[in-house]
């Protein structure tokens, strides 16, 4: 069958679905002397390959739809059967159609009646059918950690969607324009495929679509999506914005913020850590929603008159977003987050309590969340807990004032209410 | 389709089914059977040929006998009989009323 002309490649103008549609345009190439030589499986982007052949014009094209679990063992035994009535095996359409050429014009069709062709499309339809399917099941593993952050942390996710806007949206939007990209294409070979059907059903053989080449823009538009995230990511690389910067110290500092050595009581003696590396460094963070992020710690040995020496710290963070209303979502983010993390916390304490640590059962002597109104602020939490194997007790105020966000963690000899009110007071400065 | 609630057999199917009443047939005996039959009034494509064979399967009217290579050879079932001779006084009975209908 196969010639020595040239080999030629043509866009597919109809949907891969549209039966009727891409077995007249093969016909069609056939009858201008190009016979199907190859159609392209995995790496298919909407177009084919034919070969110039005289001995075309003379051919009829058939599509016949392939049944479910149809290896290529069946298929062969199916294409040996088809040979003997004059048809022969040319190719696959994925795992939709099988194309059948004949050279006989004595030869019936591959199907002679329409009823025979709609129970071998029927079962075609519950195939198709998966795929969208495959399309929900897969955006459902891919965001399996997010599913449950929307339905039980959705203030924190919120949250971290702000901070980390700069990455998150751009990979949400992508995620989400790959997947609305995949399932509208499920659903119309779905739908065009039930459409065919319901045709044949009706005894009626299915109208052509018309030639818009959506094989191609399909795959231009799947392509200019990954295309771009692709781009995307190369520019965080390149830029950098996905790492943190590290500050030296309070030297850099550049926010409204208090230092130990202001809320620490009188008469109190500081000694830094020996190992200073066990503070988390200072860093700072950007985003477009939230052009700045610090998050900075101090911390050291403090002795207070005679009193055993304690390990003190104070962590501030400081965010300042676009508008109040992202400040407010990221102050309910922060609350929500210590709140999970206090919880959680506890519910491990509680599993391991029998082997690591069978005389404190509890894992808070106190433990206390209360929402406070505080002059400056357009919005105060504060936390107040002592885990059951420390001396001291922790507070925690999270507080918000128009576009900014603040957080102090206050443990050991630190004054929390002190710093609390030197903190507003900057904040009303600043 | 034939038999219970599945409406009358279509043509090919019903001379596909008759094409085993004899003998057992593979996919090729039974288009040139059909062909022969009806003196080439119904011809039936081979997609066509090996979806009604594929159905009649599922449905229990025929099953398969021999496997010679990639040649298949079915012969009809009790149930494949019972539907094609459920279509033949079906189709008796129509006959039959239209006789009466050119009588009056």
């Amino acid at each position: 069958m196969k010639q020595d002309g040239a080999l030629v490649k043509k866009f597919v103008p109809c949907p891969l679905w549209d039966f009727a549609g891409l077995q007249d345009w093969l016909n069609e190439q056939a009858r201008s002397g190009y016979a199907l030589e190859k159609w392209p499986g995995f790496w298919f982007i909407g177009r084919v390959i034919f070969r110039e052949d005289p001995s075309a014009v003379h051919a009829r094209y058939c599509l016949d739809p392939m049944q479910e679990h149809f290896g290529i063992a069946k298929l062969r035994e199916q294409a040996a059967g088809y040979r003997e009535l004059g048809w022969h095996y040319v190719d696959k359409i994925g795992n939709r159609y099988a194309i059948y050429r004949c050279d006989d014009p004595q030869a019936p069709d591959l199907y002679t009646d329409l009823e025979s062709l709609s129970w071998a499309m029927k079962k075609q339809v519950r195939w198709v059918w998966i795929a969208p399917l495959f399309w929900l099941l897969w955006a459902a593993v891919l965001l399996q950690d997010e599913w449950p952050r929307l339905l039980h942390e959705r203030e924190a996710f919120i949250m971290d969607l702000i901070l980390r806007s700069d990455l998150l949206i751009p990979i949400y939007l992508f995620m989400l324009a790959a997947f609305l990209n995949a399932l509208f294409q499920g659903i119309s070979v779905s739908w065009g495929v039930c459409k065919v059907q319901a045709s044949l059903r009706r005894g009626e053989w299915p109208a052509p679509q018309p030639r818009r080449y959506p094989e191609f823009c399909h795959t231009l538009v799947s392509g200019l999506i990954v295309g771009m995230f692709l781009l995307f990511l190369a520019y965080l690389d390149l830029s950098g914005s996905l790492e943190s910067q590290t500050l030296s110290g309070p030297e850099e500092w550049d926010f409204p913020h208090v230092t130990l050595e202001e809320v620490l009581p009188a008469g109190a003696v500081f000694q830094d850590y020996v190992h200073p590396e066990i503070l988390p460094s200072d860093t700072f963070d950007h985003s477009q929603l939230a052009p700045e992020q610090y998050n900075v710690a101090q911390g050291g040995m403090v002795r207070v008159g005679n009193a055993v020496q304690q390990e003190t710290r104070l962590r501030q963070e400081w965010v300042r977003t676009l508008t109040s209303s992202l400040a407010q979502a990221v102050y309910r983010g922060k609350v929500a987050a210590l709140h999970r993390s206090l919880e959680l916390y506890r519910l491990n304490w509680e599993k391991n309590v029998s082997t690591l640590h069978p005389n404190l059962p509890n894992a808070y002597d106190s433990l206390r969340e209360e929402e406070l109104s505080y002059p400056g602020l357009d919005g105060l939490t504060r936390f107040t807990y002592q885990y059951s194997n420390k001396t001291t007790p922790s507070t925690v105020y999270i507080g918000w004032a128009d576009n900014q966000v603040l957080v102090l963690n206050c443990s050991g000899a630190v004054d929390s209410r002190a710093a609390l009110e030197l903190l507003v007071q900057r904040l009303a400065e600043d | 389709m034939g038999g219970k609630g599945r409406g009358p057999l279509t043509e090919p199917m019903f001379y596909v089914l008759m094409a085993f009443l004899r003998q057992e047939m593979c996919g090729t005996d039974i288009a040139a059977f059909v062909e022969q039959k009806t003196r080439g009034r119904v011809k039936l494509g081979p997609g066509t040929l090996y979806t009604l064979l594929s159905k009649f399967q599922d449905e229990n009217l025929i099953e398969e006998t021999e496997v010679e290579g990639r040649k298949r050879t079915y012969r009809l079932t009790s149930k494949g009989r019972a539907a094609y001779q459920e279509e033949v006084e079906r189709l008796r009975a129509c006959l039959r009323d239209a006789q009466e209908e050119e009588l009056l």
